[in-house]
């Protein structure tokens, strides 16, 4: 498959995914009270779990290897101590991009 | 809409105006992962357009342009949009009487942040319709912001493509993004076991440890009882 075709049928599934997700209750279930409280439960888990586990790796093997001082690392943990004091999405972003610039820019 | 609904309507989305200043730096990420990914504008644009979910798609871009096999993108990226269906499954009883069009409207612009603005102010409207033109009211100015926002991303992402710096800003959004999560107990513990989860079996093929780190941290976090104060 060509890189292009495989782009586009990334696109064609994540929406088609995504729709359905987001339809699910409005179209099967016509009534939408039978999710279970542990459905509801583990649903509401997904996004840290996944958040973290994506970004885990990044960050402390950025070569590969296990490095738990890095650019990467320390930038992270400011991130994540930036964000629960400010509670700015936007100012953590900055922030955090600002301070990974100085730090590779400084060859750690 | 009647003139009740248009008012509505305008209340949710000036309602929003202060979460989309926080939204702008993602959205510009999302647009800027297209393009540091291999994808041109227009493809970047039809991503944002058609999926419009910020988050999954960063990911599945993330590992495509690390050369992940197409099933585990779109996997990852179905997976953090399965939290929609929670959101489905609140609204849906919300807007049962409306016509069809507008139930899958109201179904295509589910995110996050319209979701949690609009279902804290349901309770000053009387009827179906005018819950569902605040609702509308708030996504319309999310939707616009984002679409906007992520064109003029993948715009200055053309120039920036391949720097290091460009390629951490996808990694550190999702960090901000975990931040307002960990509060509750078992959310916290759903992300540190999905963290080391994932950083253990980082070398298994086709980046299946980030699959395998987020399921195994939804199993962590369901095995912790929640204290009475993380239900709320």
């Amino acid at each position: 498959m060509t890189t292009t075709g495989a782009v586009w049928l990334m696109i064609a599934l994540t929406a088609v995914g995504s729709f359905s997700t987001r339809a699910s209750f409005f179209l099967i279930l016509r009534n939408p009270e039978s999710l279970t409280p542990r459905v509801r439960r583990a649903l509401s888990l997904v996004p840290p779990a996944a958040f973290a586990a994506l970004v885990a790796p990044i960050v402390l093997k950025p070569e590969g290897n296990l490095e738990p001082v890095s650019a990467e690392a320390a930038t992270a943990l400011v991130a994540l101590v930036l964000g629960r004091v400010t509670g700015s999405l936007g100012a953590t972003i900055f922030a955090g991009l600002a301070l990974y610039t100085l730090l590779h820019g400084l060859g750690l | 809409m009647s003139n009740g609904e248009q008012s509505a309507f305008r209340q949710g989305s000036v309602a929003m105006l202060p979460v989309l200043v926080g939204v702008v730096p993602f959205a510009l990420v999302a647009g800027l992962a297209g393009v540091a990914n291999g994808l041109s504008v227009l493809e970047t644009a039809a991503f944002s357009l058609l999926t419009y979910a910020g988050a999954a798609q960063i990911a599945a871009l993330e590992l495509f342009g690390r050369g992940a096999p197409l099933w585990v993108a779109i996997g990852t990226a179905v997976i953090i949009n399965l939290r929609f269906a929670m959101y489905s499954a609140a609204l849906a009883p919300q807007f049962r009487d409306l016509r069809p069009g507008r139930r899958l409207l109201s179904a295509f612009l589910i995110v996050d942040h319209a979701y949690a603005v609009a279902s804290s102010q349901f309770h000053r409207f009387r009827g179906q319709r005018q819950r569902n033109a605040y609702y509308l009211g708030a996504c319309a100015a999310f939707w616009v912001t984002w679409q906007v926002c992520a064109l003029i991303g993948s715009l200055a992402g053309v120039g920036l493509a391949g720097s290091p710096i460009l390629r951490f800003a996808l990694p550190l959004s999702f960090l901000a993004l975990l931040v307002p999560h960990l509060r509750a107990r078992p959310a916290v513990v759903a992300a540190l076991v999905g963290a080391i989860v994932a950083v253990v079996f980082s070398e298994l093929p086709a980046n299946l440890g980030m699959l395998a780190g987020a399921l195994s941290g939804i199993v962590a976090g369901l095995l912790v009882e929640p204290t009475p104060e993380d239900q709320s």
